[in-house]
């Protein structure tokens, strides 16, 4: 997909050039328009349908557009012009994987708009009275006025999360616009307020176990539609049921598909559930085969275009996956992301127990239960953090307090529904949707991930929780609504996510990688972190009560992409 | 002595008013008084109970740590005194000689060595005994951040449990003849790491017991561990959940025993107890053997350290092999499997379990 830039304020076309040149994978072609104290530039693909192609201009209003809506649209930039100054309700319904600028060029007042659910993403930054936006971070490091100095209270999340959530991103002064939400600027005054929210709505018509299934089939399928376009389309296929789902409404919907599914060799989880899927389905597989070796050649290019620091290790499959759908001449990929964060998932589980049994031995908020789910550095800070680090994170409570208004939300009745907004607006929207439209446009792919559609997950928040978390049955609902579509142990079969086997490339094929990136005179040299207890990690030596080998492998490959990304982005300014 | 602060290694004529000449601090032993062991060992066996302050322990683990501690130095004292029999032995086959004076030394030398000996019996570790020594440390240093403190009113209150969380399950469930195992997991999150309920089979922890029991029903497909001493009514756990109705009777579920049984015991030398009289009508729990075992002794799970109870617990789980075909099928009523698990070298108490 696309991306865009622009300033409103004293910017000038140079600057413009510069934030467009830094994305040259978001397409082959750029624009750019301008006038007094505004500019816009964007990058897109040519001839590709339902995106817009250029810069809008039309009676006093330039708009730039990255990305699509759904439904489809043959220029979403015209969509979204004549939905946001239409002061009736404009976005009650706006939905689709876009980032989007607005600017009024008589009274100079620009209006920033992102997708509800963050598949897109937009930056901001006022430097000398100038307000600049781009849809990549690297694009307003282009600017040589922006200092990139880091904010370690940023790295310090990542460090907890494996991502950044919130507005702050680790340059200082940088703020990210959240999902779901506006921004407008108008004569140095910034105002940012939300335009989607989901909230707890329960439905007593729903409480008929039928008739909820039948409204999450028809909205699914509806959702699956809703994002479809021309030509053949690929599917990220992991053998679970959410994708597997997908790919059932892609045929029922008349859809050309080819599957691409993860070989990691013997230690592939469900290789066996993703051939007999595609097979059920009638869909072409090809294996993309990943281990440390092919991990470790991608591992630059997926950091550069990853844009943010992401310490999952799903991310580089997922490149790889990307470029084998590209290498087979797909444009666009559906994947199944979304169906435990809408439907109640294997994780919700742990929060479950973690609030029967909560409080026996100490205060412990669901906050704090909820960092810890992570698995990261929560309560490991005193070993890993250097005193330097530690003094400059700032004040206790930042991460708490990025939970408090999902978790401690009062109008939400059932606790299931706090964890599931709770992953919804930091997991889903911060984390699994930005890195893998990035992972995906690292090949000129459009990502279409139906799950997290605006309908859709407005409705899961109006079913009763025992229809998602049902006894122990995790998506309940979602099961109900495939049992007669999808084999009965693909459907039934109990889930325990993605194993990506992590641990065996960083102490295996990747171990000389980590011993310069995350070695003595590199860690010395960035001074964050307490080079015995990385080293520790690297001989493979965790917490002793910890019972999965994976955790070192996640761990290390935290610190690993971080590091990376410092290399990539403040040494060297997003410059590859 | 050293101190555990500022690692001053002091004599007892500078340890004035029993503090540290270096930094200030009181001891909590001295040696000199009979104390059987130094503040710097009994830091060392909490270091070793808490994997280095990393897990979460209870006073019966570091009991036995303790054990294991003054049982290493007295295997120390009677090699010594071993050695001083033996030489004494050889002085005295020379003695055969006219060398009079030879014999003499070598018959002092093995009446030395036998005293030695007799004197460095292994010892045992009276509750009484280390609940002194606990309390005179924790007064002299607090109480160590690792160690379970339970708090006076436990969880939540049943009617600030969420409604919704009635509607859900667990995956797994682990039942404990101790609360104080229950404790151990909790604290140590095992129930969030493996999606778990943990119960103590006498109804622990209170605030949450029903409810969970209640929860447990709503999993006709929930696995079952049990957890427990080296008891009668330990062994016999597993049976009576898998027919008593309120527990898992009528159910067709899978119950893995994960507990302490006797043949543990050779993992753990000297440590079995004399068993308690068993209560009148405790089933039987185990074979022939195991029974006439079980009658006369016991042994604790508390004597295996806490990292390794989390570690054997988790590798059940995971090497649980499915059901075959048939298994259970059809009949009414829950299944009892003991779990075997793999045995490393024991180091007395460190890595043997599991």
């Amino acid at each position: 997909m696309s991306g865009i830039a622009g300033y409103i304020g004293r910017g000038s076309a140079d600057e413009l050039e510069r934030m467009i040149a830094a994305i040259p994978y978001r397409g082959d072609t750029s624009d750019q328009a301008s006038g007094p104290g505004w500019g816009l530039a964007c990058r897109f693909w040519h001839g590709r349908a339902n995106k817009t192609m250029g810069i809008l201009q039309d009676a006093g209003v330039a708009v730039a557009c990255a990305g699509t809506l759904a439904p489809q649209t043959a220029n979403p930039a015209w969509t979204l012009k004549q939905r946001l100054l239409d002061a009736s309700d404009p976005l009650a319904d706006l939905d689709g994987a876009f980032g989007a600028a607005v600017v009024q060029t008589d009274g100079l007042r620009l209006t920033l708009v992102r997708d509800p659910f963050g598949v897109r993403s937009l930056y901001y930054v006022e430097l000398g009275g100038t307000l600049y936006f781009a849809t990549e971070l690297k694009q307003l490091l282009a600017l040589p006025q922006l200092s990139a100095e880091l904010d370690l209270a940023a790295i310090h999340k990542y460090l907890t999360f494996s991502f950044v959530p919130g507005e702050a991103v680790p340059i200082r002064g940088v703020r990210r616009l959240l999902p779901g939400h506006r921004l407008e600027y108008s004569a140095g005054r910034l105002e940012i307020r939300p335009y989607f929210q989901l909230s707890e709505r329960l439905d007593p018509e729903l409480e008929d176990l039928g008739a909820a299934t039948l409204m999450v089939s028809r909205l699914a399928k509806q959702a699956v539609q809703k994002r479809l376009g021309d030509g053949p389309v690929g599917l990220f296929l992991s053998g679970g049921l959410d994708s597997a789902a997908v790919g059932t409404w892609l045929k029922q919907a008349g859809a050309e598909v080819h599957a691409f599914s993860l070989d990691f060799g013997a230690k592939s989880v469900e290789r066996e559930q993703a051939e007999q899927v595609a097979k059920h389905l009638g869909i072409p597989l090809t294996w993309v085969p990943v281990d440390g070796t092919t991990v470790n050649a991608a591992l630059e290019d997926a950091v550069w275009k990853l844009d943010l620091p992401f310490g999952d290790p799903v991310t580089v499959p997922q490149y790889l996956l990307g470029a084998a759908a590209r290498k087979a001449g797909i444009n666009a990929v559906f994947n199944g992301e979304g169906g435990d964060q809408l439907f109640g998932g294997w994780t919700s589980k742990p929060m479950v127990a973690a609030a029967v049994y909560g409080g026996m031995f100490e205060d412990e908020s669901p906050e704090e239960q909820y960092l810890r789910a992570w698995h990261r550095f929560y309560g490991h800070e005193e070993k890993l953090y250097t005193t330097f680090l530690r003094d400059a994170v700032g004040g206790p409570g930042q991460r708490r307090a990025l939970l408090a208004p999902y978790l401690g939300d009062d109008r939400t009745t059932q606790f299931l529904n706090r964890v599931r907004l709770t992953d919804i607006s930091l997991k889903g929207s911060q984390n699994i949707l930005p890195r893998a439209e990035r992972m995906s446009n690292a090949h000129g792919l459009d990502l279409r991930v139906p799950l997290f559609d605006r309908e859709l997950a407005e409705a899961s928040f109006a079913l009763p929780t025992g229809f998602k978390l049902h006894g122990a049955c995790e998506k309940y609902v979602l099961k109900r609504a495939m049992q007669w579509a999808l084999p009965e142990d693909i459907v039934w079969r109990r889930k325990f996510g993605m194993s990506v086997p992590v641990t065996d490339w960083v102490l295996g094929p990747m171990a000389d990688r980590l011993s310069e990136v995350l070695g003595e005179p590199s860690l010395q040299r960035r001074g964050l972190f307490v080079p015995s207890y990385v080293t520790s990690l690297r001989a493979g030596v965790d917490h002793p009560a910890e019972t999965r080998k994976r955790r070192i492998g996640e761990k290390l490959w935290t610190l690993l992409m971080l590091e990376l990304w410092l290399r990539a982005f403040v040494d060297r300014r997003g410059q590859r | 002595m050293k101190c555990i602060y500022c690692q001053n290694d002091s004599k007892y004529s500078d340890r004035i008013g029993g503090k540290c000449p270096g930094c200030g601090k009181a001891f909590a032993f001295e040696p000199k008084n009979q104390d059987p062991l130094t503040d710097a060992a009994f830091k060392a066996a909490i270091d070793r109970v808490s994997s280095n302050e990393q897990v979460k322990w209870g006073v019966e683990h570091l009991r036995y740590e303790v054990w294991r501690l003054l049982s290493a130095k007295a295997r120390k004292t009677r090699r010594a005194g071993w050695m001083v029999v033996g030489a004494g032995a050889l002085l005295l086959t020379c003695a055969v000689t006219p060398l009079f004076v030879f014999a003499i030394i070598g018959g002092i030398a093995i009446l030395v060595g036998i005293l030695v000996i007799s004197l460095s019996r292994r010892p045992s570790l009276e509750q009484s005994e280390f609940d002194r020594l606990y309390d005179r440390y924790t007064a002299a240093h607090g109480v160590p951040k690792t160690a379970i403190v339970r708090r006076p009113r436990q969880g939540p209150e049943p009617t600030r449990i969420a409604p919704d969380l009635l509607e859900y399950s667990f995956d797994r469930a682990v039942i404990c003849d101790r609360a104080r195992t229950v404790d151990l997991l909790v604290a140590n999150q095992f129930h969030f790491e493996n999606n778990c309920a943990i119960l103590g089979a006498e109804g622990y922890p209170k605030h949450a017991f029903e409810i969970v029991r209640s929860m447990l029903k709503k999993n006709p497909k929930l696995e079952v561990f049990v957890l427990h001493d080296a008891t009668v009514e330990g062994c016999a756990l597993a049976k009576r959940l898998s027919t008593d109705p309120k527990w898992f009777g009528g159910q067709n579920l899978r119950i893995v025993d994960v507990g302490l049984r006797p043949a543990h015991a050779k993992f753990y030398p000297g440590m079995e107890v004399p068993a308690d009289p068993a209560p009148q009508g405790v089933p039987e729990g185990g074979t022939h053997p195991e029974m006439a075992w079980l009658r006369k002794n016991k042994l604790e799970l508390a004597v295996v350290r806490p990292d390794q109870i989390v570690k054997r617990l988790y590798r059940a789980m995971t090497n649980l092999p499915e059901p075959a075909d048939g298994d259970n099928g059809g009949v009414s009523g829950s299944d009892v499997w003991i779990y075997g698990g793999d045995y490393g070298t024991s180091d007395g108490g460190a890595d043997s379990f599991g």
